[in-house]
């Protein structure tokens, strides 16, 4: 019996042979890098003979008050780019399950993925194209016209806070609503019909049967994107407010401390260094929050 | 049974969205500054890399040696000034010359990668901008050249001066040939002709910062609306602007020797010169010298002073006639430029090195000597080949083919600053005495002690990163007169920089100075 279940999924295993390839080239030969953390690299010796330095390489990710910002910004924006980011997208998967017609279906499809397509340099320029201070389509556009004072977005960092979460969920939203999309149409139309038919409410239909069906996934979606609750989107934070030292305070993250501070110095011991650590926070996290997911909702814990 | 498929589902589709991602991050790494990688003409380089023992006379039998070359775009004729050149090397020290070309835009990842792998890509590289001498020599990235370059050794200091020539030796080890071009330079103010001509400043003028404060005073009051500076994320000017300091090649300043001082290093930022200069910063910033969101400004000079959105620029040259010549011929409008402080000598921030995995490393050094003393190669290397990139005129100046420019020329041209020595090429585009101009400067400045010293970092690699996190988070903003409070945000610049380890920096610094200045 099992073995006939083999054979007959043969094609099906073939199907995963390049994705594995893929996985283990992209994802697992590089974990030999991890040393390079450890080490103080002198490219004449190379990476296995240069000498081992212990945990010096990590020192400098603590050593001054940057340390708590940094740290703060990351986590801080990524817990409310996941929060949010979950939030719009489900809303956004139940609105666009309810169009029933395929072209209109498509365009929306399409117009709500594309932001993501675009690379963060060009992402800055959208931005700058609205918050520029003389030119800018807000404080041209709107303020000027409605006899308001300009504001001058770039050299206050009060706004920015707001500003990046705005720009991320736009850019990403659609990706993560496809998912969620995909998963809503996948439910069995009956229980809608049966819905219906006890006469429930659009809103009942969404509380009731939508959201407990989608309850999976979303878990799953969570707990995969905190593993990364210590990496940022370099793009983001980087490019869209254009490197502007007066925005340090609320857009540098560990990714862009470490690019200002070893840009110079090519310094692949300590850059590595960042990373390990970032990788190794994640997965105590998702570990961590899967323990919990089990505690409390076994069914759904991830492993 | 089928919630478990689901989730296993949604656990493959999350992996495909989180490869993705990751995928995503690498690629926005290099898309962030434009343009290709330019691989393919590395792996073609790799073949070619061929040692023959016995040199014939087959061209392709002799070993080649792999340079790379700067350039703003693809040059398409590679592989015709490869040719010529490698005629002369061939006959004179018995190689074949490629060009690895490294696009300005990409020249951080793309050298990063050459070197990193552990592949023969390159042979002579050069080193500066995208990092230091020091941080390449630390990194095993350099040979030492003394044993290879000891034939050539004093032609060459006859020809670029023993004390620039020196600049390449970290602890009394050559590992660098450095660049012959100007060392002593100052800030200029360029502005078009036509406000010149109005407000009495002519190209070449001296004037001094206060001279300069009253004229953005007076023309300010006369076109409110226009900006005076252009600026950008790195301030006033893509270099610090500073007064009369050594930064001893260090971008950042962190610990720096200021011009009547040359054996003690401070911390720039605190000495009464900086001081002096925020109280310029502040004046300019009542005046409004700068477009709005100053540090976010994203036009060049070429796009403002045709425009007339913004009415100058500063830069940094050696020749105030000379930078305002370049304007004119690079901006598109008739430009001058006046100096508006004294020259200061600065170390050298440019060098070529050789790799470690070089398979000729004599021949590599032969060739940093031909660079540097042989006026056929280095017209050859700035220019390209005479009558195909570049014509002479009658003047005895070089300029582009008729009808061809930077972008359409064959050849990687206008970064004759790249190459080790500039000053023995046909000046191109400019005046015929552009170079004999530069050696002048060169020689009308007096050389500190300190001049050639390079500072190795190893020791105090944390707080550099810390520090260069807070000179970016500072010291544009201050330029430009961004913060409303200027005075609270210096003082907050300056304890910022004291508690990221600013003086641990300078301590060690003066230690290897003080060891070197005594090794002298």
């Amino acid at each position: 019996m099992k073995k006939r279940n083999t054979i007959k999924n043969l094609p099906l295993y073939l199907m995963m042979v390049p994705g594995l390839l893929y996985l283990i080239i992209n994802n697992y030969i590089p974990l030999f890098g991890l040393v390079i953390a450890f080490k103080k690299i002198d490219y004449s010796k190379g990476i296995f003979k240069s000498d081992w330095v212990g945990f010096s390489n990590f020192v400098y990710l603590f050593k001054t008050k940057d340390a708590f910002i940094i740290f703060r910004n990351t986590i801080g924006y990524n817990l409310a780019f996941i929060f949010l980011g979950t939030i719009v997208s489900i809303i956004v998967g139940i609105l666009l399950a309810e169009v029933t017609r395929k072209t209109v279906l498509k365009v929306y499809q399409t117009t709500i993925l594309l932001p993501f397509l675009l690379s963060s340099v060009l992402l800055s320029y959208v931005v700058y194209a609205f918050l520029a201070g003389d030119a800018g389509l807000i404080n041209s556009g709107i303020l000027e016209k409605l006899g308001l004072e300009k504001i001058s977005w770039y050299s206050d960092p009060k706004y920015w806070p707001y500003i990046l979460i705005i720009v991320y969920l736009w850019k990403t939203f659609g990706y993560n609503t496809i998912i969620y999309f995909a998963m809503i149409i996948g439910i069995d139309k009956t229980y809608y019909e049966a819905a219906v038919v006890d006469g429930a409410s659009i809103w009942k239909q969404i509380t009731k049967i939508t959201l407990p069906l989608l309850k999976p996934t979303i878990i799953t979606l969570v707990l995969l994107s905190l593993g990364r609750v210590f990496h940022s989107d370099f793009g983001l934070f980087y490019q869209v407010p254009m490197n502007n030292g007066l925005l340090f305070n609320v857009t540098n993250t560990i990714d862009t401390y470490v690019f200002r501070g070893l840009m110079q110095s090519n310094d692949i011991g300590r850059s590595s260094a960042a990373s390990f650590m970032q990788s190794v926070l994640g997965f105590l996290l998702i570990l961590g929050a899967n323990a919990l997911t089990k505690k409390i909702d076994k069914e759904n814990a991830l492993f | 049974m089928k919630t478990k498929f689901k989730k296993w589902l949604c656990c493959a589709s999350a992996t495909v969205v989180m490869s993705t991602f990751l995928w995503g991050c690498g690629s926005q790494g290099t898309t962030s500054t434009t343009g290709t990688s330019e691989t393919s003409d590395v792996e073609t380089s790799e073949n070619t890399a061929t040692t023959v023992e016995n040199v014939s006379i087959n061209p392709e039998d002799y070993p080649t040696i792999k340079v790379s070359v700067l350039c703003i775009n693809e040059p398409t004729d590679k592989a015709t000034v490869e040719e010529e050149i490698s005629k002369i090397t061939r006959e004179k020290i018995g190689c074949n010359i490629e060009f690895v070309p490294i696009i300005y835009g990409n020249m951080q990842q793309q050298m990063s990668l050459l070197l990193s792998g552990g592949d023969d890509l390159v042979d002579i590289y050069f080193t500066g901008r995208w990092s230091t001498l020091s941080s390449v020599v630390n990194n095993g990235q350099a040979i030492a050249l003394d044993e290879y370059l000891a034939p050539y050794e004093e032609e060459m200091k006859a020809a670029i001066t023993e004390s620039v020539y020196n600049c390449g030796k970290i602890n009394g080890t050559t590992y660098g040939l450095t660049r012959y071009l100007n060392f002593a330079g100052f800030p200029v103010y360029t502005t078009t002709k036509e406000i010149g001509d109005k407000y009495g400043l002519q190209n070449g003028d001296a004037i001094t910062l206060d001279q300069l404060t009253e004229f953005f005073e007076k023309v300010k009051a006369d076109y409110p609306d226009k900006a005076l500076v252009g600026t950008s994320s790195a301030g006033l000017n893509n270099q610090a602007f500073v007064g009369r300091v050594d930064n001893m090649g260090d971008p950042n300043i962190l610990g720096g020797l200021l011009a009547d001082d040359d054996k003690t290093v401070v911390n720039y930022y605190a000495t009464d010169d900086y001081k002096n200069m925020v109280e310029y910063f502040k004046k300019w910033k009542e005046i409004g010298i700068t477009m709005d969101d100053p540090l976010n400004v994203v036009d060049r000079p070429g796009d403002y002073l045709p425009s007339g959105k913004c009415l100058g620029c500063f830069a940094i040259h050696y020749d105030a006639a000379s930078n305002g010549n370049y304007s004119t011929t690079n901006y598109g409008v008739e430009c001058i430029s006046v100096s508006i402080m004294d020259r200061t000598v600065t170390s050298p921030d440019w060098w070529y090195c050789v790799a470690p995995t070089c398979k000729n490393p004599d021949k590599a050094a032969a060739f940093l000597y031909l660079m540097t003393v042989d006026p056929d190669i280095e017209n050859l290397l700035c220019l390209g080949v005479e009558n195909v990139h570049y014509q002479i005129l009658e003047d005895g100046t070089a300029a582009y083919i008729d009808g061809k420019d930077m972008t359409t020329t064959g050849w990687s041209m206008g970064v004759s600053w790249t190459w080790p020595n500039c000053t023995i090429s046909i000046p191109f585009e400019s005046d015929p005495d552009y170079y004999e101009i530069m050696v002048e400067a060169n020689n009308s400045v007096e050389y500190s002690d300190a001049f050639g010293f390079a500072f190795d970092s190893t020791a105090v690699e944390n707080e550099i990163s810390a520090c260069a996190n807070v000179v970016a988070q500072y010291r544009p903003a201050l330029e430009c007169g961004v913060p409303s409070d200027m005075d609270a945000s210096y003082q907050e610049f300056l304890s910022a920089l004291e508690s990221a380890g600013i003086d641990k920096i300078i301590e060690e610094k003066q230690r290897q100075l003080d060891e070197y200045l005594a090794n002298k």
